[in-house]
């Protein structure tokens, strides 16, 4: 491999070898900011050099304790990143919201008035979601995170077809929902930053359906 | 790749093997050399294509067990192609393993309408021992805050350097001597407290 020309071997936990220093390639490799190609001529780099794994566990290390620091309470002045490698996501094509609905806000009335009020975090979710599907329509809230600019709300049905995309400034969600009455659907809501990063995110959850007026 | 060079990255203690010599004639590394080796780049490399870190691990351990194998069936033509065999041999493994739990999970959803997979935490903190990540994390909090930051800002934001560079008002190269000198300071509270 050509990147071996560029080592010096004399103690295989510290060579010279610059390729993980180039470009900030593990940085970018950890954020899952590399096409699949670049990552994974990287992948076959560190296979092979010792300094760049080594460099790349250090600084997974370094990524794995700011990460604990943040779910302990130590936030960071700014919104955390997380990897974009995280999660997999049964996308398909999307079917387009028809309009929005003025809702009732039956939810909120039951919990005697206002949404959740703090940021839980947990192991896999990091902010709980209230909501249903009242009418045909889903409604919903959640607390306001720290750090967000906007929340991405996702309808799914059972199988994964994404049914619904909106990005909203608020806290709180009416639209309809463009799905048969019986139909079983779940939904997510991610806290992003001002960079689009998910600062956090709610988990898939099924949505409860309410008797409502359509 | 003279004698020296080889013996720093050969699994087995230097000896008059040649780098080029058939696997089946030298000593076949042990699993223990194995799992020592490349059980951490397996396990990170398999994080980027499955979905949870047990996947991870599962396909970590598959690729060790074949590579073994092959090595003991004289399947590795020379050892110091071990590296990309293992590398090539763990792809296959996470591309099997990723259909395979594509059908599984759709199974699973027709069978019971258990709806879409659970997102995951992220994949990559599950890699790092819990001991390991309060070691670092106590070094990180020695350093000053402006050092902790910055790595925070390379690390864990992932920032890269040119923003974090526009947000300081340096240039990305002064960013990356920085990181540079965060990072020593952290290896050497590390080394210092044996951490």
């Amino acid at each position: 491999m050509a990147e071996r020309e560029h080592t010096q071997v004399t103690d295989p936990h510290r060579t010279s070898c610059t390729r993980a220093e180039e470009g900030d390639l593990i940085e970018r490799y950890l954020a899952g900011r590399l096409s699949d190609e670049e990552a994974e001529a990287f992948e076959a780099h560190y296979f092979e050099c010792e300094g760049c794994w080594d460099a790349t566990q250090r600084a997974l290390e370094v990524r794995s304790a700011f990460d604990d620091m943040a779910r302990e309470g130590d936030a960071p002045r700014d919104a955390p990143g997380r990897s974009r490698w995280a999660t997999w996501r049964p996308l398909a094509a999307a079917a387009v919201v028809a309009g929005l609905l003025v809702g009732t806000w039956g939810l909120v009335a039951e919990r005697g008035g206002a949404p959740p009020t703090e940021v839980l975090r947990g192991a896999e979710e990091d902010f709980a979601v209230e909501g249903s599907l009242i009418g045909g329509a889903l409604t919903g809230a959640w607390p306001r995170v720290p750090r967000a600019e906007v929340y991405r709300v996702r309808l799914f049905t059972a199988d994964g077809v994404l049914l619904m995309e909106q990005e909203l400034a608020d806290t709180t969600v009416a639209i309809r929902a463009a799905s048969r009455a019986d139909e079983v659907l779940y939904w997510e809501v991610e806290a992003l930053d001002e960079l689009r990063q998910i600062v956090a995110r709610s988990g898939l959850r099924r949505l409860p359906v309410r008797p409502g007026t359509s | 790749m003279d004698a020296e060079r080889f013996a720093a990255h050969s699994l087995q203690p230097p000896g008059p093997t040649s780098p080029d010599a058939p696997a089946a004639s030298a000593a076949i590394p042990t699993e223990a050399e194995l799992v020592q080796r490349f059980h951490g780049r397996l396990r990170l490399f398999a994080a980027r294509r499955l979905p949870d870190a047990a996947a991870a691990e599962d396909a970590a351990q598959e690729t060790l067990r074949r590579v073994l194998e092959a090595l003991r069936a004289s399947r590795v033509e020379k050892l110091a192609a071990l590296p990309a065999f293992v590398f090539e041999t763990a792809r296959h493994v996470c591309q099997q393993q990723a259909r395979s739990m594509g059908r599984e999970e759709r199974a699973l959803q027709r069978l019971h309408g258990d709806g879409p997979a659970q997102s995951s935490p992220d994949p990559l903190v599950a890699l790092v021992g819990a001991e390991r990540r309060a070691a670092v994390r106590r070094a990180l909090e020695a350093l000053g805050q402006a050092d902790r930051d910055l790595l925070r800002a390379c690390y864990y934001q992932g920032l890269e350097a040119s923003e974090i560079a526009a947000r300081l008002g340096i240039t990305p190269a002064a960013v990356r001597v920085r990181k540079h000198r965060a990072l020593r300071r952290m290896r050497e509270i590390l080394e210092e407290r044996n951490l």
